[in-house]
């Protein structure tokens, strides 16, 4: 077998597979038949989060649904206008405890609300109860269930300036109270996903794996049966791992990124997202994941300067100035425009691979959203989502869709189920009042 | 069940032999303080369209049979439980029906712990002397202010930063691998020094001795790795042992004991408790022979341990870490402030403020009464460098080394220090509200409601000198805001008299600043103050502040938060740190002796 220096920016799956012999093809290509013949290509979902909402009036487009003119906060994703959908006025529901900026982050993906628990004190500024974990999945984890089973890693989630262990920081779950933390270090990052490790390294893992196992599997009926669900998620990550450390292709080398800086510091934090974003095209194009997500910032509080912006005001602070202050509300627009650059990026490297008639932008569904519709409110409404690509023909592109405030976001939960090939989902989050896919997205 | 020790069996309070004559409160008073009821951090809602001055009334009786001096006193329980039930969905705490007898052991479950951050840092640290990078990790979840890891599992990627932690620790203490324990393999073979290593730095790793089959898995990895010489298979074996569940858990098994709900820990999880408490890190060889011998499990063996931990100089890692989170300072190094508004702020100067804080509250605890009192109101400090400026001090005053005298009159104090006056600000001016609310939640460990659904949070248009005091107008005279902000402005305007780099001012945009505030909220000090030093004077006449200072150091010595169950031992803490005169360091060791700290709940089921 051969090994590619670098990931590929063109391939078709059939000729891929030709080379490969048949311990390399399993457990890496899981949709294939036996014979290697996969009919399509396997679609992938990628979430894409930037925070503190938007600015509407400066979002929105203007014109019809399919004849359109992006606003001044989406102008950097004309390139990709016919591959993008961009939804206005949904509404996420205003539900539960906690205060908007940390409720409103894991309430995008998951659709259900904080549990009423005593974990959390008030971080963030809003005074009030206690709360809890998220209590339930994210739309992308429970896709990951059907489509990321077999794949090396179920989901890759990928951070910058992705803040502390808590549910305004946390945005993926894998259930009630299991958050996914993002990975923050692109380059560590880079060394899991696409280093390869000696057989000899692999050996000395297995056997750390077996005895870590052994004494997980005494210890669970030696404590609180409350407690044993902390053993058996240890558990189940070390299957993972036994079965990544036992998998024996590793299809890709990966991609080059810009030089190894410190990933917490301010001024590196363009070089980090976009070794981020690198790494999460590599890691679909590769096939090492279907399901990936990005988180950038926080939903509490994005307090850190944008100095590569010439902006070093907090952006939280900023989003809160009064309506007169018109040199604030300027680096607002900068900070959100940039955001958008960013998304075009990723758009630009999923579409630059070539795959069967299409590209992987094509096979991927792409969806952008923030934690709440405007951060100088608050307000859940009118929360702006965009999506990219055509989830592998499932969604028609390069529309505007309005939705007046009619329609509750998780309809586009269950609609990204949908657009995923899991058509039999009705509802999306333990708040959902609706049932059914949002209407006119999907084809 | 009986006590293995008497309560505070002769425990003197070790550090504090200088303690300085005080004024305490009347004993008619400090009966009242003490009687007047538990009131737990984060539990109690203070509402804020009602009357938010008026005192947080018990709202359940605590048949409290050891406190007969005061018959027919009522203590709240805390409203506070470990799980979901802990508040009712309309977000008042529930109440149990059931008193709690304190003349038994009474104590709320632990949650299997991971180890935080620092812990496991410190722990490696102390195993193979060796150096890992506490960023290696994910940042940990919060016990209340503290970290701690009880309820979200691990993760895949965790579980993989976990491997890579313990393989680059493995590989960095190879060259002293064979030193960890000494061994003579030229005399006693190979296969009987591993035998030993495995015994010994095992029981180090796993802070109990190994058991049968433990021991056989890594004489088994031995023979596997043998072959690739004696250190290489010591580093395969170190490098498995950092990966186990006994070493990444704070493990405590709940055996079932039928008829009981509490038993008191093995030896060898008391001295786990023991050491992460008092010294943040894995317990050292004496106290696992302390557990061994079962010395640690008698009364005059616990003092003795608790003793020489206290005075160990690695406690200031304690005392460090609770100030950094209990004040929420930690990142005080780190924050940026507008350079043309104060160019004097560098990180340098972040640095500094933050040593500043550590080096006084380790002498008030270490060198000086160790008095809660004196946290809140000494008037010396320990500036150094660029903060000799911000304090308007030449380098003279620094010279000694030793704490020097500030203004009283502008000074008192850790909240009139600059890592928490900086803190709680904003990148180019104060937060009254910041400020406010820390004090609130933090310090007086009080909660409030969050603000009304759909209210426009957008400041107001002010004039661009307005003052922050003038901005903030908008608070009390929306009613929709003022409910709340009455009470987080009251306190938080007191300290105006501070700019957002912690500098003493006596003018903001021109105008003489106003630095009048009003507590609430509190059963004994509401009303009007001029400045944090009277702020400072008027919380220590108060219960809501010692109560706190209790529970905090409760909730940072157990990982975790108090339950209803743990009320006796809050309510007996708080009255014998009231007795104590506040006293810190003897506060440290009745929480050890407590009942919460000593003991656990057993299962209630069977294993599946």
């Amino acid at each position: 077998m051969s090994r590619s220096k670098k990931f590929p920016t063109s391939f078709s799956r059939r000729s891929f597979l030709a080379g490969l012999g048949a311990a390399a093809m399993s457990p890496y290509l899981p949709l294939l038949n036996a014979s290697g013949q996969e009919p399509t290509m396997p679609k992938r979902l990628v979430l894409f989060y930037t925070p503190h909402g938007t600015v509407k009036n400066q979002w929105k487009p203007s014109g019809t649904e399919t004849n359109f003119t992006l606003g001044r906060l989406l102008k950097p994703l004309e390139r990709h206008q016919k591959k993008i959908n961009v939804l206005s006025g949904i509404n996420m529901q205003d539900v539960g405890v906690g205060a908007a900026h940390t409720k409103g982050l894991p309430l995008i993906w998951t659709g259900s609300k904080l549990l009423e628990e005593t974990t959390f004190t008030r971080e963030d500024g809003a005074g009030g109860k206690n709360f809890g974990w998220n209590s339930s999945l994210s739309v992308d984890q429970r896709v990951a269930q059907v489509i990321g089973a077999k794949s090396a890693y179920k989901s890759l989630e990928f951070g910058v300036r992705s803040g502390g262990s808590n549910p305004a920081c946390r945005m993926i779950y894998t259930d009630a109270r299991k958050p996914l933390a993002p990975a923050t270090d692109p380059w560590a990052q880079f060394s899991r996903l696409f280093g390869s490790a000696t057989p000899e390294a692999s050996g000395e893992r297995l056997s750390a794996l077996k005895v870590a196992r052994a004494e997980l599997e005494r210890l669970s009926p030696k404590i609180a049966s409350e407690e044993r669900e902390k053993i058996s998620a240890h558990m189940e990550s070390l299957s993972n791992l036994e079965m990544r450390l036992t998998a024996t292709a590793q299809l890709c080398a990966g991609p080059t990124l810009k030089p190894k800086t410190d990933f917490n510091v301010v001024a590196n934090t363009v070089a980090v997202v976009d070794s981020q974003i690198e790494l999460i095209v590599a890691a679909l194009a590769c096939d090492l994941t279907r399901v990936a997500s990005f988180q950038y910032s926080v939903g509490d509080t994005d307090n850190k300067p944008y100095p590569w912006l010439g902006i070093n005001d907090a952006h939280h602070n900023l989003t809160h100035s009064v309506d007169t202050d018109t040199a604030s509300w300027e680096k607002v627009m900068k900070i959100r425009v940039w955001y958008a650059e960013k998304f075009a990026l990723l758009l630009d490297r999923l579409d630059s691979i070539k795959e069967g008639n299409g590209t992987l932008l094509d096979n991927t569904l792409v969806v952008w959203g923030t934690e709440l519709g405007e951060g100088r409110t608050h307000s859940f409404k009118s929360t702006p989502f965009v999506t990219a690509g055509g989830a592998g023909g499932a969604i028609a592109t390069g529309r505007y869709l309005e939705y007046e405030e009619k329609v509750d976001h998780n309809r586009l939960l269950v609609a990204i189920c949908h657009a995923m090939g899991l058509s039999d989902v009705k509802t999306f989050g333990n708040i959902d009042k609706g049932t059914g896919p949002i209407a006119r997205l999907l084809k | 069940m009986s006590h293995a020790l008497p309560v505070r069996a002769g425990l003197a309070s070790p550090l504090c032999a200088r303690k300085a004559s005080r004024v305490l409160l009347p004993v008619a008073l400090r009966s009242r303080r003490v009687v007047s009821g538990w009131l737990v951090a984060g539990s109690l809602l203070v509402g804020c369209s009602g009357e938010v001055g008026a005192p947080l009334s018990p709202n359940s009786q605590l048949a409290d049979n050891r406190a007969p001096s005061a018959p027919g006193s009522s203590s709240a329980l805390p409203g506070v439980g470990a799980g979901p039930s802990a508040t009712k969905p309309d977000g008042t705490p529930s109440v149990s029906t059931q008193p709690l007898d304190c003349k038994k052991v009474n104590v709320g479950a632990t949650p299997l712990q991971r180890l935080a951050r620092g812990h496991y840092v410190n722990s490696i640290r102390d195993l193979l002397k060796v150096t890992v990078a506490k960023d290696s990790l994910p940042e940990d979840e919060k016990v209340g202010a503290f970290d701690g890891n009880t309820v979200a599992p691990v993760t895949d990627l965790l579980v993989e930063g976990y491997m890579s932690a313990a393989e680059s620790a493995a590989k960095a203490a190879l060259p002293q691998i064979e030193k960890l324990v000494v061994c003579d393999r030229t005399k006693l073979g190979d296969a009987a020094c591993a035998a030993q290593f495995i015994e010994q730095f095992g029981q180090r790793v796993y802070r109990r001795p190994l058991k049968s089959e433990e021991r056989a898995s890594y004489v088994a990895q031995f023979d596997a790795y043998k072959g690739k010489g004696y250190p290489a298979a010591l580093r395969v074996i170190v490098q498995t042992m950092l990966q186990s569940p006994n070493f990444l858990y704070r493990v405590e098994l709940t055996p079932v004991q039928p008829g009981a709900e509490v038993t008191t820990l093995d030896a060898y999880e008391l001295a786990s408790r023991l050491s992460f408490f008092l010294v943040s890190t894995t317990p050292d060889t004496e106290l696992l022979e302390a557990a061994k011998t079962g010395e640690l499990l008698a009364a005059d063996g616990l003092t003795k341990q608790v003793q020489r931990l206290i005075d160990d100089p690695r406690l200031s890692e304690t005392i460090d870490s609770f100030h950094l989170q209990w004040l929420d300072i930690d990142k005080v190094d780190t924050l940026s402030r507008d350079p043309a508004l104060f160019p004097m702020f560098t990180p340098e100067i972040g640095a500094a403020m933050r040593k500043e804080t550590l080096r006084f509250v380790n002498y008030v605890l270490r060198e000086d009464d160790g008095t809660l009192d004196t946290l809140f109101t000494a008037t010396y400090s320990f500036p150094e460098g660029p903060l000799l400026d911000l304090y308007g001090l030449d380098a003279a005053a620094a010279k000694t080394g030793g704490p020097v005298e500030l203004d009283p009159s502008q000074r008192a104090g850790l909240l009139t220090q600059p890592a928490f006056l900086a803190s709680h600000s904003y990148y180019g001016q104060t937060s009254p509200v910041l400020r406010g609310k820390t004090v609130i939640r933090n310090v007086l460990c009080q909660t409030m409601p969050d603000p009304p659904p759909n209210v426009n949070t957008t400041p107001p248009a002010s004039t661009p000198d307005a003052t922050t005091r003038e901005k903030l107008i908008e608070h009390t005279s929306n009613p929709s805001c003022a409910a709340c902000h009455k009470r987080i402005d009251g306190i938080g305007l007191g300290f105006e008299e501070f700019d957002a780099i912690g500098r003493f001012r006596t003018k903001e945009s021109g105008k003489p600043v106003d630095a009048s505030g009003n507590l609430m909220g509190t059963e004994m000090a509401n009303g009007a103050f001029n400045g944090v030093s009277e702020l400072a004077q008027k919380l220590l006449t108060s219960p809501e502040l010692p109560q706190c200072v209790t529970t905090q150091w409760v909730r940072f010595a157990l990982g975790r938060m108090e339950a209803d169950t743990d009320a006796c031992t809050l309510d007996k803490l708080f009255k014998d740190f009231s007795a104590s005169g506040h006293d810190i360091p003897a506060l440290l060791q009745s929480i050890v002796l407590s009942d919460a700290f000593r003991s656990k709940r057993v299962a209630t089921e069977s294993a599946p």
